[in-house]
């Protein structure tokens, strides 16, 4: 009944095909090793179900997109927009991919054994957002410069976006991944996620692009940036357990 | 000892009729002292040197927004104590105090708004304060709606109570965020946060209206509860009998207490 | 104090020319807190119903009936 690791069963990164096949090696017993058995594993899926991470990015460039075509194309208006928009479009583009966080695992039985498993699911579940920020998180942190250079951010403030991005997409990763939890298997669960995640992203946002509009008035970004980092520890710190307890109240009927 | 009774009132059976004491309790009082805050803050309140008459707003809109601040803490208190010890009638106070805590944050809202119209020449005001209880707002409405889409009541007490926590470690995060924010644009906006330094009558007045605002959710969240109850109780033999005489007072005629609520709900409410 | 600060009850409603935002702020709360004691009343009708609505369709078979059959009485 218990996730007992089977000694005998070696599993390699290729053969790895169906998503219940989550069975670390016994030379990954470990605590850190379970973690990252696990966000390879989601990785992997994430690499095959690319169309995911896709949508999510073309939703991000089309939603940037919207912006100019609603308010005017005059560079000075887009340039007070061009640290903002990116931002935004990138907090809305993350919940998509949020939805699915828990849904697959439910649904195969995966996530009953990650409950069972004798490892903290605290530290379980960082495996999972991991693999999710890597998935979805950076790319948009990495696409969104090319967006603001759209909007005219001048060169240095790009920089200054791309790390607050950086640091602030594992925070809505975090936070999202409690609200997933708490809403897994729900019906209209997406709509739900981001009424629950939106208020709780306004500090992410406001100090994310808080750093860029430092930059822009020639003033250091340091104080944004090291408050979204503190932020980050923050949600390292919390989320997990939140996201862990969400899931027991979800799971355990 | 008084521990155990206290904790005797931990059970729906004996919580329900001392609510409905309690309710009409702090009902009365709640139409007393609005008559006292109002009197105060609409009669004899003196007219602000800068606003004009335009001020006399706060006495509600500051209720209003204290009241949406306390009614998240307790909310978050009592989701708390459900989650932890398992007690269900804790989880059903949070949930009874919710759509009142959402009332009055829009409250808040709306009188903010007609507060920042005649003074500041705006519907709407991005001031810090203004804009955390739209936040405020959002966190309410996700507690109701993600309360409301789990059919198992103890995965939507718990579901709930966990997020009811997560906002209220959030809320002081969200409202540094947003005077953070608000000192940075400061261009923009002007902040209704610094209201004129007040005369007694008028502090008077804004505190006893917080208080009759204070007694009424007390009242409405108990009544509440008490329907709420009644429904998570529906099989036992208590709560049958309850129900019945919920209908057999329904149906009584008569001019009752004569307030705009009717007879019906004055009599069941009892 | 300077007592009264009104000298007529139209200038009172006027309220300085702000009636409009003076009233519309206390209306609003009036009318939110008459809706929610409303909506209040309609719930506890709903619940009071429910009961009534069960025994008239259930007003055939009694909500008791005896556990044993005439058989297991007897033996």
């Amino acid at each position: 009944m218990s996730a007992v690791l089977p000694p005998s069963h070696t599993v390699s990164a290729r053969a790895l095909t169906a998503p219940s096949d989550v069975v670390p090696g016994p030379s990954l017993g470990s605590l850190a090793g379970a973690a990252w058995a696990l966000a390879l594993r989601d990785l992997r899926l994430a690499g095959r179900r690319r169309t995911d991470t896709l949508a999510s990015l073309a939703f991000f460039v089309m939603a940037s997109s919207l912006f100019p075509l609603a308010l005017g194309s005059e560079s000075a208006l887009l340039a007070r927009l061009a640290g903002g928009v990116p931002w935004v479009a990138a907090l809305l583009a993350s919940l998509l991919p949020l939805a699915r966080l828990f849904e697959d695992d439910r649904a195969d039985g995966t996530l009953e054994q990650l409950l069972l498993s004798p490892h903290p699911l605290p530290v379980l579940v960082l495996g999972k957002v991991t693999a999710h920020w890597l998935a979805s998180g950076i790319p948009l942190a990495l696409v969104a410069p090319l967006i603001a250079l759209q909007y005219g951010l001048p060169v240095e403030a790009l920089l200054v976006l791309l790390a607050s991005l950086l640091l602030g997409t594992p925070i809505l990763s975090l936070l999202g991944a409690v609200a997933a939890a708490l809403a897994t298997g729900l019906r209209g669960g997406a709509l739900l996620l981001s009424l629950m995640v939106l208020p709780l992203s306004v500090p992410v946002l406001v100090f994310g692009c808080g750093a860029v509009d430092a930059v822009l008035s020639g003033q250091s970004p340091a104080g944004a940036l090291s408050l979204l980092g503190a932020g980050l520890l923050l949600a390292l710190a919390g989320a997990p357990a939140a996201c862990a307890a969400a899931l027991r109240i979800s799971v355990e009927a | 000892m008084a521990a155990q009774t206290l904790f005797r009132f931990a059970a729906p059976q004996t919580f329900y009729p001392l609510a409905g004491r309690l309710a009409w309790l702090a009902a009365g009082s709640a139409v007393v002292l609005a008559a006292i805050g109002l009197w105060i803050g609409l009669v004899i309140a003196p007219t602000d040197a800068q606003q004009g008459e335009a001020y006399r707003i706060i006495f509600v809109h500051v209720p209003a927004a204290w009241m949406s601040m306390l009614i998240y803490l307790v909310m978050a208190g009592w989701a708390a104590v459900g989650l932890v010890f398992n007690a269900r009638l804790a989880s059903t106070l949070a949930r009874a105090l919710a759509p009142t805590g959402a009332l009055m944050t829009f409250l808040a809202l709306w009188t903010g708004a007609l507060w920042g119209k005649p003074t500041w020449g705006t519907w709407w005001v991005w001031d810090a304060r203004l804009t955390s209880e739209l936040m405020l707002l959002f966190l309410y409405l996700g507690f109701l709606a993600l309360h409301g889409a789990i059919e198992d009541p103890r995965r939507a007490d718990r579901a709930a109570a966990l997020l009811a926590l997560v906002g209220v470690v959030n809320v002081p995060i969200i409202y540094f965020s947003v005077i953070w924010w608000n000192t940075l644009h400061q261009g923009a906006s002007v902040s209704l946060t610094r209201a004129p330094s007040m005369a007694t009558t008028m502090l008077a007045g804004m505190l006893v209206m917080a208080l009759a605002f204070w007694m009424y959710t007390i009242a409405v969240t108990l009544w509440r509860a008490r329907l709420l109850v009644l429904e998570r109780e529906a099989h036992a033999p208590w709560a049958q009998r309850a129900r019945k005489a919920l209908a057999g007072k329904g149906e009584g005629a008569g001019p009752g207490m004569g307030s705009k609520l009717g007879p019906s709900v004055g009599e069941a409410m009892r | 104090m300077n007592g009264l600060t009104w000298e007529t009850l139209s200038a009172w409603l006027a309220m300085g020319g702000y009636g409009l935002y003076v009233w519309g702020s206390l209306g609003m709360c009036a009318a939110v807190f008459a809706c929610e004691l409303l909506s209040l009343r309609a719930q506890r009708h709903a619940l009071a119903n429910v009961d009534a609505e069960a025994a008239g369709g259930a007003a055939q078979t009694p909500a008791r009936r005896p556990v044993l059959t005439q058989q297991e009485q007897d033996a």
